[in-house]
């Protein structure tokens, strides 16, 4: 049967469901295995595991195709249009589909912000009125602009070279983030600090006036009125820089019957699209730095002019479409951090809002709340995700940073669910199947987990093996058996139904097409190659650092030089009373050339040369460009081999998705030759030509 | 009158329907002539100087640059004059005028000199021949944002052309968006990418003019 499955199932579902694995709460070795061998010990946990009942079969499927190579963040399926998705990544990013994820759009957030919003003080003043210029220079560096890089002296900030085609556009969606290594090290990271976005402690005085270097002026003119001082020109390099900075987007809502209605959850306020996702205006900026940051944002379902906001500074609600948001009353939810908005299923009247002071609930649309959870621990405190029964609205699940609490009465008594599965960790994601209550999916640190028994024992339904770590997790509103789950640099379409088979028929075709193209180690290399900065070879090129040392440094000097100078002397002497004068003369001219030859062994350098350590001059980046190309091409390759495989063994039966999978994997390959300058020039023109 | 009604509608189907294909090839053909995913990575290259050409001849003058000498010219010239006078009072030679002893020596002195170095040691390793590296993230970056540019415009100018917008608003949308791909990868490319559009669409139209004239049968 395993060979059946394994020949019917293409490879990369295959890989795919490699990561699929299926453990049991509580398997683990027995005491006396302990003291047993390595081989017996793993033989006595395969044959445990082999006595569990079988899991439910799902299938996996990475639908991502035509994405950046950009942080995921959020996944938000249309609950009207099931063609219709959108996802947001940490770096401004928002892309939407309207085939089901064949093809995406992007478009970017932001980025020329207000002339000025915010405090012009901000609290607590950072020191030294009436900035603080240290988090700005700390940002800088982040940014990798206080630090020279050859490649640097080719880009322009904006409005800085007076031409306009050599300055970069800060209103671009394209250019800036490519033209500089990724802040983040590790594309995998969960708890990213990233404060850039107006989380940091005292970074608010780089918000003020953000934007172009007018508003410097502006800004200037306006503290000398209030009697402060100006930094002027520091003043409109900060605000040139801050003008072109991304905004990372937490959440997006769809609009419950018009699926091109989207709103953006970002660190720079609330955003809105009308027409789809390609264009963006603000909608809430926020009174506050607090409140200009936003993690949620739902529509509501019935009274699609209500939307709920969840701030850094307490929940927002307006009931007018967005033109007005007012502040929750007579609550802490006014102040509290909210993380997360959850309206119960099939009771709409019925909202929670999980803060990092616990639960509230509201039964009546959010006009009034009840604080119905509040534990000491700040870690179980902290709750970032809440879902109910479907049926019944009083069975209440959250996840915390200390992990998954259950109620079945709309209020205490809360009871940990999973035991020490998930004791100190944090669970960051919890959903609940709308079709049966007793399912629900959770996310931690790099895996998801599920329930079918109502959170009495979870399963392992997602561990992730690669870099990856998982962002986002729900269930698709119109069709529940598909679950989506984001991690960082995937889209995995979960469902219990086995993907469509590739044609047998076209499989032959499949393999001989792979056989002809290069590898992704050979395409690696080449790329390496052609960027110059393939380790083999710069190791190679520094080997020979070493031998410098029996060369000499050779210096050959020649000059000439001449003098002429005369002499008299004068005298007068008496002899005999007489005075006698005389004169003595003297001439003289002389002329020289002369050489010299100087060779000058250092003969240290060939017993030990620093430059044949692997770091040195531009290690760094180097080493950045190095990682980055190595990212950058196996995603390209991987997704091109997922899209290859697709338009040969199961090419879509229309014109236009069948027009956009070629032109997605034209452009594929087209960046392939490009990277590897060449080597893929005979299958681009093969992509070309289909 | 309804069945009048219907059989226009039907008749102009019929009609549209290759009518519509046709269109859709032509714009097709029209896409086919513009500049490619190629030229347009090649002209980002070019205009910002990292071109592959550029960039191996950065390279090969740092591998090269130790033959190159270090030649240093100097030289220097120097006067002097020295009138050393004594007096003698004894036999009256005490005033300046009339001295007792004068020494007057003077001249000049001048030399010029040339000195060459030459690094042999760098002939073997230059580490600025792997300084050039650190432009691979720049080349990396106009690489990946001209291909994604050019097919962002590509998908949504064939998407135009097969489900071209019913309502204004949309059309509106989508040919300033089309117009904002233009215009980024044209600013990418210096200039480069609006001027060969309208380079091929002048040729395409002359062409276009002169195609009836050499097949019409009425000229021949």
């Amino acid at each position: 049967m395993a060979r059946g499955f394994a020949a019917r199932t293409p490879i990369a579902v295959r890989l795919l469901l490699f990561g699929l694995v299926f453990v049991s709460q509580g398997t683990g070795v027995r005491g006396d295995a302990l003291a047993a061998s390595p081989e017996e010990r793993l033989e006595d946990i395969v044959d445990e595991a082999l006595r569990l009942p079988p899991p439910h079969p799902l299938y996996a499927e990475n639908v991502k195709m035509g994405v950046r190579g950009v942080l995921l963040q959020h996944i938000e399926p249309s609950s009207s249009d099931p063609k219709r998705l959108y996802m947001a990544s940490r770096e401004g990013y928002v892309y939407s589909t309207a085939d089901g994820g064949l093809t995406w759009n992007e478009a970017r957030l932001i980025v020329k912000r207000r002339k000025f919003f915010g405090a012009l003080r901000p609290t607590p003043a950072p020191p030294g009125a009436p900035f603080s210029i240290g988090s700005n220079l700390a940002d800088l560096e982040r940014q990798g602009l206080l630090t020279y890089r050859f490649g640097d002296m080719l880009k322009f900030p904006y409005g800085t070279s007076g031409n306009k085609i050599l300055d970069l556009d800060p209103g671009s969606p394209a250019f800036w983030p490519a033209a500089r290594p990724h802040s983040l090290s590790d594309p995998g990271l969960f708890a990213l600090d990233d404060a850039s976005g107006g989380g940091g402690g005292s970074g608010d005085a780089s918000r003020l006036g953000i934007g172009l270097k007018t508003s410097a002026k502006w800004l200037a003119r306006l503290l000398r009125s209030r009697k402060k001082k100006p930094l002027t020109m520091n003043l409109q390099l900060t605000l040139a820089v801050k003008g072109v900075e991304p905004t990372v987007i937490n959440s997006i809502a769809v609009h419950p019957i018009d699926a091109r209605n989207v709103l953006a959850a970002s660190d720079m306020g609330l955003w809105q699209s009308l027409d789809g996702g390609e264009s963006w205006f603000l909608l809430f900026a926020g009174s506050t730095r607090k409140e200009r940051q936003i993690f949620d944002v739902e529509f509501h379902p019935d009274k699609h002019d209500t939307i709920l906001v969840a701030t850094a500074q307490g929940l927002r609600v307006s009931r007018n479409g967005g033109e007005t948001f007012e502040v929750i009353k007579g609550t802490q939810l006014s102040t509290a951090r909210t993380h997360w908005i959850q309206i119960a299923k099939n009771h709409h009247n019925i909202l929670h809002a999980g803060t990092n002071i616990g639960v509230f609930r509201s039964e009546d649309l959010g006009h009034t709340w009840r604080w119905i959870y509040f534990e000491t621990l700040p870690t179980q405190n902290h709750v970032s995700a809440i879902t109910t029964d479907p049926q019944d609205p009083d069975i209440i699940s959250i996840g915390t940073k200390d992990g998954i609490f259950r109620t079945t009465t709309g209020g205490r008594p809360w009871t940990r669910s999973g035991g020490f599965l998930f004791t100190g960790n944090w669970v960051t994601h919890l959903v609940t199947d709308p079709n049966d209550g007793k399912r629900m999916v959770g996310l931690t640190w790099r895996m998801a987990w599920e329930t079918r028994d109502g959170g009495e024992t979870w399963t392992a339904l997602y561990i992730n093996d690669s870099e990856w770590s998982p962002r986002d997790v729900t269930f698709d509103p119109i069709d529940p058996s598909i679950l989506w789950i984001v991690t960082s640099g995937e889209l995995l379409k979960i469902t219990s139904e086995p993907p469509e088979q590739p044609r047998n028929s076209r499989l032959e075709e499949l393999a001989r097409r792979v056989e002809l193209e290069p590898t992704l180690s050979e395409t690696l290399d080449q790329v390496f190659r052609s960027f110059g900065v393939h380790t083999g070879v710069r190791v190679a090129k520094r080997q020979k650092a070493m031998t410098r040392g029996w060369l000499p440094r050779v210096d050959l000097s020649i000059g000439a030089m001449g003098t002429d100078g005369d002499a008299f002397l004068d005298y007068n002497f008496a002899a005999n009373g007489d005075v006698v004068e005389n004169v003595l003369g003297r001439t003289q001219e002389q002329w020289g050339a002369y050489g010299f030859l100087k060779l000058r062994w250092d003969l240290g350098t060939a017993v030990n040369d620093l430059e044949v350590a692997p770091f040195g001059r531009v290690f760094d980046t180097a080493n950045a460009a190095y990682l980055k190309l190595r990212y950058q091409t196996q995603m390209v390759y991987e997704e091109r081999r997922r899209i290859l495989e697709r338009y040969i063994t199961r090419p879509p039966s229309d014109m236009r998705s069948l027009l956009f999978l070629k032109l997605r994997l034209v452009e594929l390959t087209a960046q392939l030759d490009a990277f590897t300058e060449g080597a893929w020039a005979r299958h681009l023109a093969w992509a070309e030509s289909q | 009158m309804i069945r009048l009604l219907i059989l226009t509608l039907v008749a102009l189907a019929l009609a549209s329907g290759p009518a519509a294909a046709d269109s859709v090839d032509s714009g097709l053909a029209k896409l086919k002539a513009e500049p490619t995913v190629r030229d347009v990575q090649e002209a980002a290259l070019r205009y910002f100087r990292v071109n592959s050409a550029q960039i191996e001849s950065m390279r090969s003058r740092a591998r090269i640059k130790a033959l190159a000498p270090v030649i240093e010219f100097s030289g220097g010239y120097t006067r002097t004059d020295l009138d050393d006078v004594s007096t003698n009072n004894q036999y009256g030679f005490s005033t300046l005028e009339e001295p007792w002893v004068a020494r007057i020596s003077g001249g000049v002195g001048w030399n010029a000199r040339a000195k060459m170095s030459i690094n042999l040691p760098q002939l073997v390793f230059n580490p600025e021949e792997l300084d050039v590296a650190s432009l691979a993230g720049l080349v990396e970056g106009l690489l990946k944002e001209s291909t994604r540019l050019f097919f962002m415009r590509r998908r949504l100018q064939v998407d135009m052309l097969l489900t071209p917008p019913t309502d204004r608003a949309t059309l509106l949308s989508k040919n300033l968006r089309i117009e904002e791909l233009t215009g980024l990868i044209d600013a990418m490319t210096g200039g480069w990418f609006q001027q060969e559009l309208d380079r091929r669409a002048r040729r395409a139209e002359t062409k276009d003019r002169r195609a009836p004239r050499s097949t019409s049968p009425s000229r021949r």
